[in-house]
């Protein structure tokens, strides 16, 4: 059974945060920010079963952004959403890996209170995880050595293709060496 | 015992130091702030130490693109900047009108710019998830003349009763990838509550200790060419 990828900013989603007002287990408000719907659409990235996929799809993630930063995510398994009743829809990303496009789908027709039980699902049962700013370099960096991302896509600043580019030579350094 | 031209160059900001004996540093006494109830103690840096971190080579001196600019007008300035951002949502990665005018304001007015984002944020007036957004960006930003500002308020921001601000401080150390931070860093982890910004904290801490040997090894492959 392949897992569900959905962009999120960990710190919104901690399991044990306590929160003076906030009952145990029960959700901040503020969690929904993650799960902004655009037609009652939610944007979310089929990973594998073995997770292959996974280090790509965030490096396409974050190549789509403004500044290396870095990727919160939260993962969780496909057949939670039959669980639920939410509809997937086939639909093509538009990042600047292909393949990642391919593995990218809409959860359609949500209403609130489904976004509700989805919210209240990932918080219970999702892997909740980040790759830090100098991974996200790493991993930015491997995508354009393969040729998975073109460089000339990634808008970030200056500062950030420099260190992109400083990780790339520093690779390319080491596989001369190698050889 | 605090080396006395530390002391000098030490910001204004800070009422932690004990004037007896130039050492006890306890933010319990600054009651009512965002990081009260914390055990924060300042760990004032030998010469040595502060020589470990390279962007310190400005510091005592503004920067040339710095501006001079009445105090009053840039805590309102300051002050409209972290009222406006409350209405904003943030997401990793993206730029807001917050993040981008938070770095416009540091890299116009430079330290006092700094020392004004850290009264306002040490007032406790400020929402949680602006803070921790603003520490993101003050540990993205290249501007050497408020790196020792910036680094102290990063680390200071780890000792937060609230996750999301330790959360943005954690990040802010990451961006700013200076080991010094090391001895900050493993007292959070010892106390953090969270398994998950646990987790998190060991991930920076171990990526400081590889930036930490890289230069070591740098310093040592230069000290064997010489």
């Amino acid at each position: 059974m392949a897992y569900v990828l959905r962009k999120i900013r960990m710190n919104r989603w901690y399991k044990t945060d306590k929160v003076p007002w906030l009952p145990e287990c029960d959700l901040q408000a503020d969690v929904l920010d993650d799960l902004r719907t655009k037609c009652n659409e939610l944007s979310v990235y089929f990973i594998d079963d073995n997770e292959s996929n996974l280090d790509r799809v965030i490096a396409a993630l974050a190549a789509n952004t403004n500044t290396a930063s870095n990727i919160d995510f939260a993962v969780f398994g496909q057949e939670i959403l039959s669980e639920i009743d939410i509809k997937i829809k086939k639909s093509r990303g538009e990042l600047s890996d292909d393949l990642v496009n391919a593995c990218h789908n809409d959860l359609c027709e949500l209403s609130a209170p489904k976004l509700l039980e989805l919210a209240i699902i990932i918080k219970a049962k999702a892997r909740i995880d980040r790759k830090g700013p100098k991974q996200i370099l790493n991993l930015v960096a491997d995508s354009i050595i393969k040729g998975r991302i073109d460089r000339k896509r990634i808008n970030w600043e200056k500062s950030d293709m420099d260190k992109v580019d400083e990780v790339i030579s520093t690779h390319k350094s080491r596989t001369t060496e190698t050889r | 015992m605090i080396d006395p031209e530390v002391l000098s160059t030490t910001p204004s900001y800070l009422p932690f130091i004990n004037p007896e004996n130039n050492t006890g540093l306890l933010l319990d006494q600054f009651s009512d702030s965002l990081f009260k109830k914390t055990m924060f103690v300042w760990m004032a840096r030998s010469k040595e130490t502060d020589a470990a971190t390279v962007d310190y080579c400005n510091e005592g001196t503004e920067s040339s693109t710095s501006q001079q600019a009445d105090s009053s007008e840039l805590a309102k300035k300051a002050i409209a900047l972290f009222v406006s951002a409350k209405e904003q949502i943030f997401e990793d990665g993206m730029k807001s009108n917050f993040s981008e005018g938070l770095v416009e304001f540091i890299t116009t007015y430079g330290r006092t710019a700094m020392d004004i984002i850290i009264r306002q944020i040490l007032s406790d007036q400020v929402n949680y998830e602006v803070v921790s957004e603003a520490l993101r960006v003050i540990g993205r930003i290249y501007h050497p003349a408020t790196y020792r500002e910036r680094l102290w308020l990063l680390e200071k921001g780890l000792y937060s009763a609230s996750a999301r601000v330790r959360d943005g401080a954690c990040v802010g150390l990451a961006y700013l990838d200076d080991p010094i931070a090391i001895e900050p860093l493993k007292f959070a982890v010892d106390r953090e509550p969270i398994p998950e910004l646990r987790k998190y904290i060991e991930q920076v801490l171990s990526q400081l200790e590889d930036t930490q040997n890289g230069v070591r090894l740098k310093k040592d492959q230069n000290e064997s060419m010489v």
